[in-house]
């Protein structure tokens, strides 16, 4: 399908030594399915794995507001689009 | 230097290695093998304001805000409704190129004006995750495989209008304006052939075909791609969509269409609004509401007798 596009990931997880830390990836479209899947599973071991770490930082959860600027500026990185909490509540509605 | 830069690469191997993941979560899209910072203004455009128009139209079928869906809408069409105006595909069609963006507009608009009707449709959802074939993950809840398809739905449409080459050969169908160019020697054989070609798109895309005669559910049809084709930003379902419409409108069988709209979805549903259809709205006031993400003004109302205003 598609191999010119990305979609991008902001995943937050805790380091082996226990510390927070937040990554963005950008993953293909074909691993996306993969890597939400092992996040299911709990079963990711390397962020690497599934697509490029464009960024990541180690001791926050989440990126500060004046980093997701520069995210936005150098990756095209949107931070409120939460189009998964829209799709489950989509699937929980009924068919007319 | 190089112990430097192996002793920070070793870091972030470790650092990424053997981690614990919390929650994760979409963010955007992106490109693969180009630098985000080489990328033309245009190309940004789409990519960034599809995927947020996508959200944005989500956002307004949840809430059943039809402003918001309508936002949503249009601006996943103003980016996907232009660009086979820009990229010379006007010459597939007939009318003049100021024409075919105001009818770009028109159709989008339109629709969205009557999308709680379609959104209320479990056939249109369905439609959202058919080209990944996700229908099944869709019907059994599965959140995972529905929101990956339809993220990658939304990838392969920014793909297809990012590189602009794919728009006549999605998925490797003849453009419907093709067929019907074949079928406007007179207006006899245009509405003949909507009806011969609704019978096999009925067949194919709509369940229970029997209870709506196939020139209903052939512009159900065209309905239902205009409205997926804006909300995923998929340019080639816009303009198939509008293909198929168009032929209604332009052949002067507006007040037929009319009718079988009625007929199909209740007059009382839809109300005055579903003249607008076939309006033609003022298109620089909806590019100006679409990108201040206002509430489109209702459009134009045709004369009486129904015609098309070409």
């Amino acid at each position: 399908m598609s191999d010119d596009i990305n979609i991008l990931d902001l995943v937050e997880f805790e380091t082996q030594d226990g510390k927070p830390a937040w990554a963005l990836l950008s993953i293909s479209v074909q691993r996306y399915e993969q890597f939400k899947n092992d996040i299911e599973q709990d079963n990711v071991s390397s962020l690497d794995d599934y697509g490029e770490v464009l960024a990541y930082e180690v001791g926050k959860t989440a990126p500060s507001k004046e980093r997701e600027a520069e995210l936005t500026e150098e990756f095209g990185y949107h931070p409120d689009l939460n189009v998964e909490n829209k799709v489950r509540d989509l699937l929980a509605m009924k068919p007319k | 230097m190089e112990d430097q830069e192996r002793e920070q690469s070793s870091k972030t191997i470790k650092e990424l290695s053997n981690v614990k993941v919390k929650r994760s979560r979409f963010s955007g899209f992106t490109t693969a093998k180009e630098k985000w910072s080489d990328v033309s203004h245009t190309a940004k455009f789409y990519i960034y304001n599809t995927a947020g128009a996508l959200a944005m139209a989500l956002d307004g079928a949840l809430a059943g805000d039809m402003s918001t869906v309508q936002t949503g809408v249009l601006n996943a069409a103003k980016n996907a409704a232009f660009f086979p105006v820009r990229k010379g595909l006007s010459k597939h069609f007939k009318e003049p190129e100021a024409t075919l963006r105001s009818d770009f507009w028109s159709s989008a608009v339109s629709v969205a004006t009557n999308l709680p009707q379609f959104i209320g449709n479990y056939k249109t959802f369905e439609k959202i995750f058919e080209p990944d074939g996700l229908v099944e993950a869709t019907l059994s809840g599965d959140l995972t495989r529905a929101t990956v398809g339809l993220l990658a739905v939304s990838a392969y449409s920014i793909q297809t209008i990012y590189n602009g080459k794919k728009l006549i050969d999605y998925k490797k169908e003849k453009a419907p304006w093709e067929d019907f160019s074949e079928a406007t020697k007179s207006e006899t054989s245009l509405w003949d052939k909507f009806i011969e070609n609704g019978k096999e798109i009925t067949g194919k895309a709509i369940d229970g075909a029997g209870k709506y005669i196939p020139s209903n559910a052939l512009l159900l049809r065209s309905m239902n791609m205009i409205v997926m084709g804006a909300v995923t930003g998929n340019a080639a379902q816009i303009v198939s969509g509008i293909g198929f419409m168009k032929g209604a409108r332009h052949r002067g069988h507006a007040n037929k269409a009319h009718d079988v709209v009625n007929d199909l979805v209740g007059s009382e549903l839809l109300g005055e609004d579903l003249d607008s259809v076939y309006d033609l709205p003022d298109i620089n006031v909806i590019i100006e509401r679409g990108m201040h993400h206002q509430t489109v003004k209702p459009p134009r109302r045709l004369p009486p007798n129904g015609n098309d205003l070409n």
